[in-house]
């Protein structure tokens, strides 16, 4: 399926070739990044520390489990929050 | 690998006992199961279950948690509360948990040994309790040498033991703790089921003052490092020591901050968002406190800290082998950030004697520390403010709690001496503090028969008729929500404005998450593997991690299911939230509208605003949490 700039990725993991760059909406901001990258790539290119940060992928909360799994599509809302380390 | 969990039942009345196999795959661990027995025996007896979570005794580091489970005397519903290290012993009795029911008629104490045979050696032993406490070290020190100085010779292998101090007699918040043995000596790195109040219950309800526990039983654990160093090499590039000790640097060293431990990292962050003075630092401007923090936290308490714990590195671990070395000490005295923040800044210490003082007393006697000195903290208003008087509490003086003028040492030593004159008190009722049926039972006493106000300087967490919790300390919206089990991190806790549906359903959400952790008895101070790598080690290991995550599901949603959470009592709390809010916009330039619009709420009818903005958190949560969908 195409929608303007790329695939549209599924959330259930695999990484099918994309043909050009995408956009996320990270924190509301466009935030340009590779072909197919997984949230864990996203975060680490916005600068983020994963293990402490909760993510909301379009206003769902996605476990961290899925990080490395999910790709989001091309503008998708990406919203990053962190969390401190507690205790 | 472990294809059922073992549980012992022990009837405290009794010493009969027996044991019950559960399958893994409908159930997997401490809470879902402590759950399931908590449900299955009540309206009959109230049940205390602690136990380990299935990667007990294996090679991934933080997996020794020992798990307590059952309703909680001052949180009124079920709970969770976890001891770190207990764990590794615990799984050298060769069983997964043991559930505590019947009383005991004095006393005693619970000798749990297996040495080779098959099954677990139980005893219950009277014990003049009251006499120990008042020996040696005191309290719960006492008696966990007392213990094991007696019962220890029996065990092939070193035990654990695990204690309650007076502080479980007079109150519903008394707390579990247990010290890790080094050389046939107790260690000071102190380990705490501190919230909860089950050190109350196994005391109270069972008439178990101390457990000690041991064995030589060897299971059949995880230990092949190869394999276990193959999944992180896959997933980090690096093997799985490597990964741990990046993922616990924040509890050891911090090159950052130049710190390390909760303490160190957390008040080296905090600026503006330190909570003094039982909370009214949250009504002053963003200067005063930042003006605090500078000359009462950072150069001088958190100075301290870092000059005589974190530079001649004092640390240790909780009894398991573990790169966080979390337990910061000076000498006997350990600290994390919670307690030293409670029994701290919130009474008015900002000195490292004196607050060690006042730690030590209240760890000796029991307390949960959090709540112990949220208590502490709202008398000593009551009492500056002149709502109560010292005689109404046993107490010799007022505080001195003038953040202007304050005397870094000498105010500080005070208050922390009228801290502890005010424990004391709480252990022998005097005046007017009887705190055996809890804090908030009291405070509507005191507001009643003494003045209105006084109820509404508290800061606590209400649930059903008598249940209350003093918040975790960090001042945000989470720390406030209506999630079923409040005082730990089942919520949350970031620093951010979030519209209350939205925080309802994050809270939600991270529930389930520090449940997976909680369910497998991993520390949290090692989630930034473990969260993200804990199901993946049950599908490798049992094959079934879909199967766990529904089941952790389906137990957030039950334990949900018996949400009484009540709406704020205090006036403080809503002061709490607004200052957070305001400072979100006054201080930070947080343009959302949404954090606008409620600011506009507050300000025009701040109770409605108060009562709009609990039950938004609340619809998130149960949208979230709910069974079937």
């Amino acid at each position: 399926m195409d929608k303007g700039g790329g695939f549209l990725f599924t959330c259930s993991g695999g990484r099918p070739g994309r043909r050009r760059g995408e956009m996320v909406y990270f924190n509301d901001k466009p935030l340009p990044c590779p072909d197919g990258a997984t949230l864990l790539e996203i975060l680490k290119l916005a600068g983020r520390e994963p293990a402490l940060t909760v993510v909301l992928l379009d206003g769902k909360f996605v476990p961290a489990s899925d990080y490395r799994s999910l790709a989001p599509a091309d503008g998708a809302r990406v919203t990053a929050k962190d969390l401190p380390g507690g205790g | 690998m472990d294809k059922h969990l073992k549980v012992l039942h022990i009837d405290a009345s009794s010493s009969f006992y027996r044991v019950e196999r559960f399958p893994v795959g409908p159930f997997w661990g401490p809470v879902d199961l402590g759950l399931h027995l908590t449900g299955r025996e009540a309206g009959r007896q109230g049940v205390l279950n602690f136990g380990t979570g299935l990667l007990a005794g294996s090679i991934f580091p933080g997996s020794n948690r020992l798990i307590f489970t059952g309703h909680s005397p001052c949180w009124g519903g079920f709970y969770v509360s976890a001891m770190g290290g207990a764990g590794l012993i615990f799984d050298d009795l060769g069983i997964n948990m043991v559930s505590l029911r019947g009383k005991a008629p004095e006393p005693s104490v619970l000798v749990l040994n297996r040495e080779h045979g098959e099954e677990v050696q139980v005893q219950v032993v009277p014990v003049d309790v009251k006499a120990v406490w008042a020996e040696g070290p005191g309290g719960v020190y006492s008696l966990m040498d007392y213990v094991f100085n007696r019962w220890g010779k029996e065990y092939k292998q070193t035990p654990r033991v695990l204690a309650v101090g007076p502080a479980a007699a007079a109150t519903d918040f008394g707390a579990i703790a247990s010290a890790p043995y080094q050389d046939g000596r107790t260690t000071h790195a102190d380990c705490w089921a501190g919230r909860g109040g089950f050190g109350s219950k196994l005391l109270r309800e069972h008439g178990i003052c101390a457990v000690i526990y041991g064995g030589t039983c060897l299971d059949e654990d995880f230990r092949d490092r190869t394999v276990a160093d193959e999944w992180f090499k896959a997933r980090y590039e690096k093997q799985l020591a490597a990964k741990d000790f990046e993922a616990t640097t924040k509890y050891r060293f911090d090159p950052k901050f130049n710190t390390g431990g909760t303490f160190g990292v957390n008040y080296s962050t905090l600026g503006g968002r330190l909570l003094a003075f039982n909370y009214r630092s949250a009504g002053w401007t963003e200067e005063q406190r930042t003006a605090l923090n500078k000359r009462c936290v950072t150069d001088h308490y958190l100075k301290q800290f870092n000059e005589e714990t974190i530079a001649k590195k004092q640390q240790r671990t909780c009894g398991e082998p573990c790169a966080a070395v979390c337990k910061k000490l000076n000498k006997e005295f350990k600290k994390d950030y919670e307690p030293y923040q409670t029994m701290g800044p919130l009474c008015g210490i900002f000195d490292q004697r004196a607050a060690e003082r006042l730690n030590r007393h209240a760890d000796a006697a029991g307390f949960d520390a959090i709540s112990g000195g949220g208590v502490l903290a709202w008398l000593m208003e009551c009492l500056h403010d002149g709502l109560l008087k010292p005689g109404d509490l046993g107490v010799a003086s007022l505080p001195r709690w003038d953040a202007e003028k304050f005397d870094l040492e000498a105010d500080s030593a005070h208050n922390a001496h009228l801290g502890v004159e005010l424990i004391d008190s709480i252990l022998r009722r005097r005046g007017l503090l009887d705190l055996s049926l809890g804090a908030r039972k009291l405070a509507r006493r005191l507001s009643r028969e003494k003045n209105p106000e006084i109820g509404k300087r508290f800061v606590f967490l209400a649930n059903a008729r008598n249940g209350w919790m003093v918040p975790n300390q960090y001042w945000n919206a989470g720390a406030l929500s209506p999630m079923p089990i409040m005082g730990k991190y089942y919520m949350y806790y970031g620093f951010d404005f979030v519209p209350p549906r939205e925080l309802g359903r994050l809270n939600a959400n991270r529930m389930v998450q520090e449940l997976i952790i909680d369910d497998l008895g991993i520390c949290r101070f090692h989630r930034g593997w473990a969260e993200e790598m804990a199901p993946e080690i049950v599908e490798r290991v049992w094959g079934d991690s879909a199967r766990f995550q529904e089941v952790v599901r389906a137990t957030a949603g039950r334990i949900n299911s018996r949400n009484v959470a009540v709406f704020w009592e205090s006036e403080r709390n809503i002061d709490f939230l607004l200052g957070f809010m305001r400072r979100k916009r006054d201080t930070e330039g947080d343009k959302n509208p949404e954090l606008d619009r409620w600011l506009k709420a507050f300000e025009a009818d701040r109770r409605g605003a108060a009562l709009d903005f609990w039950f938004e958190i609340r619809k998130g949560i149960s949208e979230t949490l709910t069974t079937l969908a």
